[in-house]
């Protein structure tokens, strides 16, 4: 009758695949492994809203890229900090790797759910457009729509998407 | 980024494959067949599933392990009014379970801003803020200065490849101490760097409960290579215990090394 939540199994199953999604998206893996702590903590704040029959992945994808694009704004905001030493060479620390990262996600940010996904799956993953139409469960022609979407929205000029956390 | 050759497989579809009947039957046998025949992506599979691993014993789990049922407001609309009054029950039994595990889930989470850790160097007697990677020499100096939106524990370790653990914080090994509050607080002692050459790590463990420096070291096991004691500090930048951590990589070279 409800949607039941097995989190820890969830955790279990995608916990890591969600880590790669994260680390993805924000460079660093200690702040990618807190990312996926907080994608659990919302899906118990959230999980009414996960209806039986639905596939997990994609809706932890989705809550997963939206973690990342806060915490991006949030690290946007904080700069007045000094930032911990603490992030380890290579992976994620260049400057010119995270201003362009920055760059990316506030276009992610200026576009639909499915979009951001198909830009990410394309983009970071790797993927053609008929792994994405499987993983996403649409067709390759509206996967190639998105995708041409997303690339039209990165030929705009940058500006802050949203508007507070 | 540089696609990969036509035929091999992503990293996402390697790493699903990886999790329990994630992959239809057809995917798992496709994949399979192309194993055999593909050195790369046998390869890529036994780096995911060894960081898959490594995952794990780092964050073997959530603070909060039980599922409950989610409830969903729209849904009581459906109910009689004998199976309301149940069901307002029921939801406030479960919105104080949700609200316990929320508390629980939030164990390790701070207030605020994320902790931050600090790090002064000290060469030749000219002071300097340090960034990882440092790269030092024996007899320089490093002073580290914490920042924190609440008190929490600390505790300031160094691990090197042979996986020997030293603590810096407190001085004598025991267990972490209360830290106030409060924007770059120094803490009370500096440490002078002794002679031994190559890598180390310097982690700072903050918690909201004292963690013992027996029960870290017994965690190292799990970091160590198969087969070796050496630990690998590249690829562990936290401990596999529950705290909040920060680590700073030192590269502690001759003092006249290039």
């Amino acid at each position: 009758m409800f949607a039941r939540i097995d989190v820890e199994d969830w955790y279990r199953r995608y916990g890591h695949v969600l880590f790669r999604r994260c680390r993805a998206l924000l460079g660093r893996p200690a702040e990618a492994e807190d990312a996926v702590q907080e994608v659990f903590v919302r899906v118990l704040r959230y999980g009414h809203r996960f209806w039986p029959g639905q596939k997990p992945l994609p809706w932890l994808f989705q809550i997963a890229n939206r973690v990342c694009f806060d915490r991006g704004r949030l690290g946007a905001r904080s700069a007045s900090w000094e930032e911990p030493p603490s992030a380890p060479a290579g992976e994620g620390n260049d400057t010119a790797q995270a201003e362009l990262r920055c760059e990316v996600m506030v276009h992610l940010q200026r576009l639909d759910p499915l979009t951001q996904e198909v830009a990410i799956l394309y983009h970071v993953e790797g993927m053609t457009l008929e792994e994405i139409a499987r993983q996403v469960g649409r067709t390759r022609k509206t996967v190639a729509r998105r995708l041409e979407r997303f690339t039209q929205v990165t030929r705009q000029p940058t500006r802050e998407a949203g508007g507070g956390i | 980024m540089t696609r990969r050759p036509e035929g091999c497989r992503s990293d996402l579809e390697l790493s699903l494959s990886l999790v329990e009947g994630e992959l239809t039957p057809l995917a798992v046998r496709t994949l399979e067949m192309h194993l055999a025949d593909c050195l790369a992506c046998r390869e890529r599979l036994s780096r995911l599933r060894e960081e898959r691993q490594a995952f794990y014993v780092r964050r073997p789990r959530i603070a909060a392990e039980s599922s409950q049922p989610a409830i969903g407001w729209r849904r009581w609309v459906w109910l009689s009014a004998a199976s309301l009054a149940t069901g307002v029950l029921i939801f406030l039994v479960g919105m104080f379970w949700f609200v316990e595990q929320k508390a629980e889930t939030l164990s390790l989470r701070f207030k605020g801003a994320a902790p931050g850790l600090h790090v002064w160097v000290e060469r030749g007697g000219v002071v300097e803020r340090g960034r990882s990677p440092l790269r030092l020499s024996p007899g320089d100096r490093i002073r580290f200065a914490t920042s924190l939106s609440e008190d929490a524990y600390l505790t300031i370790v160094n691990l090197d490849e042979q996986a020997r653990l030293t603590s810096y914080f407190p001085a004598q090994p025991g267990q972490s101490q209360l830290c106030p509050a409060g924007v770059e607080r120094p803490l009370p002692d500096s440490i002078r760097l002794d002679d031994t050459l190559g890598s180390e790590r310097v982690f700072a463990l903050f918690s909201r409960a004292p963690l013992d420096f027996v029960s870290i070291r017994r965690a190292l096991a799990a970091m160590k290579r198969p087969g070796s004691d050496r630990i690998d500090l590249e690829q562990w930048d936290t401990l596999p215990v529950p705290a909040f951590q920060r680590s700073v990589l030192i590269e502690k070279v001759r003092r006249d090394e290039p």
